[in-house]
């Protein structure tokens, strides 16, 4: 259709469609996000449809921001740009048409609903599943095809910086992308994440990094009638960062397994790419000198402008969050996704949206208004700078309270306000989008162009290029260096092999030996269940929240357990690791939750964690906790596998790993953080000998936290009938029928009770463990409940029965077995003082899910009287 | 000599900035080839030397 018109306009068709595209899908992608960031707030919004959990919008709004918005905005700068660039027509305008329909309605729009039906693939921008993979790889070549080798074929004496950046980019992305997304799913683990990592920061970095700059370079010059400051110094640009960029992808995964070697060499390319950078955005803003006027009144060209800014201050936040010490505070927190926003939405959007205005103003027979766009930038702006301020500090606050035994739930709350103005500035970005929108749909019509217009279309039939050039040029043009980027190419290509070799293949190699140095002999392998819970695991993105790899920091040690091995993930394919904690790392699940915590969690974690922002999966189960599905079941099989392998290579007893500690930190797997501390001996938080005003100020502060911690198992009066106690087998704990000593309550919060659903909490300061046992102990009503005096024969009576009948269980006189393997342990009744009523009905009836049998078939009812008066006489008051 | 990854990087790194600034340094009739591109591209801009393809460069931005 556009090949009736001359020159380079017969792209306009294209341009057009893929600029509406990028519209499109920009405005569906934020509204993805803008729902992942609300359901921050109201997690149960949209809960009931699987097709809308968090984690699959969480999948979609990557992908969406990805291909379907940068991609239809670059590839239609890239028509305008290119034949410009090349001073040669496209390779073919049916081959666009067939781009658009593959990039639009192949690649993203199935992608997308593939996601959303939970067919997707659990890596950081390679969501998409295999088969939109194998899509993207034919779009990537239809690129290559149409934008390459118009180069190839203009052989062009003077390549502009802008032609060198988009080569760059689609050669290097075809070459990266299969690697990043096939290679993890062949090669498992630690050894998949290296070439994760690889392709995390090519996505980002040689992708959209190369073409956003393309634009820069393109849109400054243009608007400004000037050259840009330097060529050459746009050139050490360009070589540093194809040279260095594809070095940082292992800064993702650092205090890891990974070979310490490879994630130095992460490091220092970072920081040598922040050098790049300030290089190239001082090209860039030096060209820009004496410009202020155009810049403020045009609108493109200030787009261009603040995204040249968002890229040296992403940049040089990207170097600094390399290093050691900072990655250790900030890594896995809102810090990164604030960055991970300013690069994508200040660097890459600005300039996209510059790209696209700067093109779309010079679009004859379109509507253009530069008031609206003015609208827009300010609106994008605004919302720019509020989600990445709001966010940073998120993350140094989290950073903060992750580095400090404070309990995760926390950091969650402390979370919530930033959560809520990124909502607000996720809001005033769609509508900053909306402004571009209406930029391009209001205001006057460019000029129409007639078909018979005199236009100059291509080299060859305009005459001699080289009155532009200064003088020396015209003779080196005809020498070798007139196709030095051809060999240059070859250099590019080489830069790409380096990246594969030192961070992907060397790393694999060395962590294969390893792995099989160090990887206990007989490990079970994970059954059918565990498999198949797995994939649900990541099909519903559940790694997007919650990372299985615990760094070698203190502060990972200490909260979740020993540091994770790299043999410990070989059966990880693809590999969860997982870049981002909103809830705390699973990589040592296994005993810390019973399945039926984790059941009734699945089904709605406010039931059992009343705080949870988690998002519920009720179709995990037929419409009630009770009755879960097999699918329900296969992910707990998998959460409860998490972490055995460790516990049977004795990591989590400080067992050695097997390898000399020397040769371990030869290999760069050294640690030095603390020995994991593990819950021994409770403590004593004694509240018997607190004052009457201490005491109601622990008992109130104990009431708050019962109701945040507790109450949703033992209900709000402590009765045991919270919302998750009809899914929980033994059922919680009835707090109001017995009277618990202070060492039983400090005993159970401090190590759980092992065999119930009662989970530990030692994490709790100690504070909060006071008042949660003052508040307790106020539970109990037995002040009526007096304990009945036994004569002689009753109390002969009772001793014979209870020797008979409970000793075993219960040890001599109520003080528990000295050495029981029932779980939950028998009650300790010198520390437990059920109320007559709950013995009794315990005895009659036993206690379901625990050991406790029913006696009412062996005793009759005054036996069990007697028993029930007889063990309340035990209890050893404080 | 035993190389890390953090040396190779280290030294290539060195040696392209050092072989850019050499040829910079040492070849200064290649300079004005290697900033000849950047007057090519004004041939799009309004008011440049040459007129490309002058209907689809015109801006309705009012610059100043």
């Amino acid at each position: 259709m556009g090949d009736v018109l001359p020159g380079p306009r017969r792209y306009d068709g294209l341009i057009r469609a893929h600029a509406w595209a990028a519209i499109a899908m920009v405005g569906y992608t934020l509204l993805l996000g803008l729902a992942v960031a609300l359901k921050f707030h109201w997690p149960d919004l949209m809960s009931n449809s699987p097709w809308v959990t968090w984690g699959r919008l969480r999948y979609g709004h990557t992908q969406g921001v990805f291909f379907g918005w940068l991609g239809n905005a670059f590839l239609m700068f890239l028509y305008y740009a290119v034949p410009r660039l090349a001073e040669r027509p496209l390779t073919s305008v049916g081959l666009g048409w067939a781009l658009f329909f593959v990039w639009n309605f192949l690649l993203v729009i199935p992608g997308w609903v593939l996601v959303q039906a939970g067919i997707s693939q659990p890596l950081e921008w390679a969501e998409f599943p295999l088969e939109i993979d194998a899509v993207v790889v034919v779009a990537l070549m239809l690129s290559a095809v149409q934008f390459v080798l118009p180069f190839l074929r203009g052989w062009l004496p003077e390549l502009y910086v802008s032609g060198w950046y988009i080569l760059g980019g689609l050669v290097f992305t075809l070459l990266a992308y299969p690697v990043g997304n096939l290679v993890p799913e062949f090669v498992p683990g630690a050894r998949g994440a290296a070439y994760s990592g690889l392709w995390i920061h090519d996505a980002v970095g040689l992708y959209v990094t190369p073409l956003a700059l393309a634009i820069a370079y393109v849109v400054i010059p243009a608007a400004t009638g000037r050259p840009i400051f330097s060529h050459f110094l746009s050139m050490i640009g360009f070589w540093l960062l194809f040279l260095v960029y594809p070095l940082n992808g292992m800064h993702h995964f650092l205090f890891s397994a990974i070979p310490m070697d490879a994630q130095k060499g992460a490091i220092v390319a970072s920081v040598y790419l922040g050098v790049d950078v300030i290089l190239v955005v001082a090209n860039l803003l030096l060209s820009l000198r004496g410009s202020a006027g155009v810049v403020a009144a045009n609108v493109p060209l200030r787009f261009v402008w603040v995204g040249t800014v968002a890229y040296v201050v992403v940049s040089l936040q990207g170097s600094m969050q390399a290093l050691l010490p900072v990655n250790r505070f900030t890594h896995f927190s809102d810090w990164v996704i604030g960055h991970s926003h300013l690069a994508m939405i200040g660097f890459a959007s600005f300039m996209a949206i510059g790209g696209m205005l700067h093109v779309w103003e010079r679009l004859p027979g379109v509507r253009y208004s530069p008031r609206a766009a003015n609208w827009a930038f300010w609106l994008l702006t605004v919302g720019l700078g509020l989600m990445v301020i709001d966010l940073t500090a998120a993350g140094l606050i989290q950073g903060q309270l992750w580095e400090s035994d404070a309990p995760w739930m926390d950091s969650v709350r402390a979370s919530r306000v930033f959560w809520l103005t990124r909502s607000i500035s996720g809001v005033v970005l769609l509508l900053g989008f909306v402004g571009v929108a209406t930029a391009m749909r209001t205001g006057p019509r460019g000029e129409e162009v007639l078909a018979d217009d005199k236009v100059t279309p291509w080299q060859g039939e305009r005459g001699n290029d080289d009155d532009l050039a200064p003088a020396p040029v015209a003779a080196l043009t005809a020498s070798w260096l007139g196709k030095a980027y051809v060999v240059t190419a070859v250099a590019g290509v080489g830069f790409f092999v380096l990246s594969f070799l030192v961070l992907a293949a060397w790393p694999n190699q060395v962590l294969e030996a390893q792995i099989a140095e160090a990887r206990p002999a007989h490990l079970p392998s994970p059954s059918p269940a565990e498999q198949r819970g797995r994939q649900i695991y990541a099909r519903e993105g559940c790694l997007n929240c919650h990372s299985q790899f615990i760094r070698f920091t203190d502060a990972d040690v200490r909260r979740f357990g020993v540091a994770s091995q790299a043999w410990e993930s070989e059966h990880d394919l693809p590999q969860l690791w997982g870049t981002r904690r909103i809830g705390p790392d699973l990589a040592r699940e296994r005993g810390r939750k019973s399945p039926d915590w984790h059941l009734v969690h699945l089904w709605n974690p406010r039931y059992v964690v009343p705080e949870s922002i988690m998002p519920a999966y009720p179709w995990l189960f037929d419409r009630s906790p009770q009755r879960p599905t097999p699918e329900a079941l296969d992910l707990v099989a998998y959460l409860d596998s998490l972490g055995r392998d460790a516990q049977l290579a004795g990591l989590g007893q400080g067992l050695p790993s097997g390898i000399d500690p020397e040769e371990e930190k030869r290999r760069g797997m050294f640690c030095d953080c603390a020995i994991p501390r593990t819950p021994g001996p409770a403590p004593l938080f004694a509240t018997a000998q607190l004052s009457p005003t201490e005491r109601t100020r622990f008992e109130r502060l104990g009431k708050d936290v019962f109701a945040r911690q507790c109450s949703g198992c033992h209900g709000e009066q402590g009765r045991g009938d919270g919302r998750a106690a009809v899914a929980l087998l033994p059922t919680p704990r009835d707090l109001s029928g017995a009277r618990f000593s202070d060492e039983a309550l400090s005993d159970a919060m401090w190590r759980g009770r092992p065999g119930s659903s009662m989970p530990p909490w030692h994490d709790l300061s100690v504070t909060d463990l006071r008042g949660l046992i003052a508040f307790t102990r106020t539970l109990v009503s037995d002040a009526s409940d007096t304990v009945t005096s036994l004569d002689e024969t009753q109390r002969r009576q009772a001793d014979h029965l209870y020797a008979t009948n409970c000793q075993d269980c219960h040890g001599p006189q109520g003080g528990g077995a000295t050495a029981t393997i029932l779980m939950p342990a028998p009650t300790v009744f010198r520390r437990v003082r059920p109320t007559t009523a709950r013995a009794e009905r315990a005895l009659a009836d036993g206690v379901p899910g625990t050991s406790m049998p029913a006696w009412k078939d062996k005793l009759n009812d005054a036996d069990r009287r007697l028993l029930a008066q007889y063990v309340r006489k035990f209890y050893l008051p404080e | 000599m035993d190389l890390d990854v953090f040396d190779l990087i280290v030294l290539s790194i060195t040696m392209l900035m050092a072989g850019f600034i050499l040829i910079w340094w040492r070849c200064p009739s290649l300079r004005p080839w290697m900033e000849a591109p950047k007057y090519r591209i004004l041939a799009w801009a309004p008011g440049a030397t040459r007129d490309l393809d002058s209907k689809t460069d015109r801006t309705r931005s009012k610059p100043e």
